[in-house]
């Protein structure tokens, strides 16, 4: 396993990246976009070792910087800066993947992201939304801010709309590719993201499947052993997308994996 | 890879064991670099991005900068729970060799952001370096960790729900038995360069030996966009002098 430092052209400058190879050939490709407020290497290096266990899988695995995080700090991070920085990050990735399947991991706004990419992407294998952003409520603004607020103190959370495009680009990567939502019982989104998997689940194609930890907000992995629960679930994930996977995955409507955290409590 | 004249660079460099992370910007005919040392954990998380304006704002001033990841943090290898302030230091004066390397015939000096500025004092140790550049500095390594055992005790039922860590993170344990707070004081009162501090009048810091250049500036300290451009405009003038001291 080696992690290889780029620093990459985008037509808003120039951004960060580590790209984390196998020793042995690369079977599959995975995009890692975390969230928005967050760097490429995520809470105590989570998504740096997401990216190495993945390698370890046989997967050549590429974590960008945001623009205004990082190596990109200087540029410009409006939402449409932030898209066509990423996209361009993507696609010059996509570029050495000799045509392997591609699989997006993304975590909150990067879920979100991971998806929109997707939908342009070659040699879709899959998304894996990690406790996903799906409301129009990303930005500082005070309506924004007011509903994700809105969002937290919710008892049962879901109380957000699910924001319209992103509901269509789901649907058609779904089209061609599985998607699954890795939550957190706790997590402010779990409800609305198991309304969105019942509603696909009628769809006729796959369904969005969702596989859920019961007794934590998965969320910003604040914890330790989120952490560790998160990667291992994530690299299982990724691995059941790829060559050596299922590709059965999702396609029997909607599921609601539900299994045992080994996070004894949250 | 150049942008806005400033020539990029990524790489990766060896310290000890581990290969750490680094980001290099470089002006045409640099002749001075700072080397950033980064603070630790969380909070190194939470000061990163004004590691990296302080790098790119040395270049754009006609010198270089190189911020890189310690052992445990970033794209570095390492594990968090074993780094201690000799791993710390190590990493900063391995940061200063590949940045040499990487940019020859330039002289590179340290700066250090919160507990990096502990770090930029020691690494800096022995080497009769012109420039120690400090920002918002944590010079009492010994505070700095029990602010974060406190945390973790206070928060426990929040935010280290497995009560192992404090924000997702470690708890410092080898870092607070390896710091040594009376060589840093001494290290700072040794130093024979020009010697630069800027900080927020709260909270109250550790008291500088009074070479160094203090630049207080109202209000108090605290994570985000806005204290850092505050920092990074009172930094200015030290980092001007820094990059054109050699040129």
């Amino acid at each position: 396993m080696n992690d290889r430092a780029h620093i990459l052209p985008t037509r808003i400058g120039l951004l960060g990246g580590v790209v984390t190879e196998p020793d042995g050939d690369a079977s599959l490709s995975v995009v890692i976009l975390p969230g928005r407020g967050g760097d490429r290497s995520g809470v105590n290096q989570m998504w740096t070792r997401t990216a190495r266990a993945l390698a370890e899988n046989g997967a050549v695995v590429f974590r960008p910087d945001y623009p205004g995080r990082g190596d990109g700090a200087a540029l410009p991070h409006a939402a449409r800066d932030i898209e066509s920085a990423m996209a361009d990050a993507v696609a010059w990735f996509a570029g050495r993947g000799a045509g392997r399947p591609l699989v997006f991991v993304g975590e909150c706004y990067g879920a979100r992201l991971a998806v929109e990419l997707a939908t342009g992407a070659a040699g879709l294998a899959g998304v894996v939304m990690v406790a996903p952003s799906l409301y129009g409520a990303t930005g500082g603004g005070l309506v924004a801010r007011a509903r994700r607020r809105a969002l937290r103190l919710s008892p049962v959370g879901g109380t957000g709309r699910i924001n319209r495009p992103l509901r269509r680009a789901i649907a058609d990567v779904l089209r061609r590719a599985p998607v699954v939502a890795l939550v957190g019982d706790r997590d402010a989104m779990d409800a609305d993201v198991q309304r969105l998997a019942a509603a696909t689940a009628g769809s006729g194609v796959r369904a969005l499947r969702v596989e859920t930890v019961p007794g934590v907000a998965i969320h910003g992995h604040r914890t330790i052993a989120l952490q560790e629960e998160s990667r291992r679930r994530i690299v299982a994930l990724v691995a059941s997308m790829g060559p050596a996977g299922s590709r059965e995955t999702g396609r029997a409507g909607a599921a609601r994996a539900s299994t045992p955290s080994s996070q004894g409590s949250a | 890879m150049a942008d806005d004249g400033v020539r990029r660079q990524a790489l990766f460099f060896p310290s000890g064991e581990e290969r750490l992370y680094g980001s290099l910007y470089v002006a045409d005919r640099a002749r001075t670099g700072i080397v950033i040392c980064p603070s630790w954990g969380f909070d190194a998380g939470f000061t990163h991005d004004l590691c990296h304006r302080l790098a790119r704002l040395a270049a754009e001033l006609g010198g270089a900068g190189l911020v890189y990841h310690p052992p445990g943090h970033g794209d570095s290898t390492g594990d968090l729970e074993a780094v201690g302030m000799d791993h710390l230091v190590r990493a900063a004066r391995d940061a200063a060799l590949a940045a040499s390397g990487a940019v020859p015939d330039t002289a590179w000096s340290f700066a250090g952001v919160r507990l990096g500025a502990h770090v930029a004092a020691l690494a800096d140790e022995g080497r009769g370096s012109d420039r120690l550049l400090l920002v918002q500095p944590s010079l009492e390594a010994a505070a700095f960790t029990e602010q974060l055992f406190a945390a973790a005790r206070r928060q426990a039922a929040v935010a280290s729900r497995d009560g192992q860590g404090v924000f997702g993170h470690p708890l410092p344990e080898r870092l607070r038995a390896t710091a040594d707070d009376t060589r840093v004081r001494l290290a700072l009162q040794v130093f024979r360069g020009h010697g630069a501090a800027v900080r927020f009048r709260s909270p109250a810091g550790e008291p500088l030996p009074p070479s160094f250049a203090e630049t207080v500036l109202d209000g108090t300290w605290r994570w985000g966009a806005d204290r850092d451009r505050q920092l990074l405009a009172a930094m200015a003038p030290h980092l001007r002098a820094t990059v054109g001291a050699a040129a």
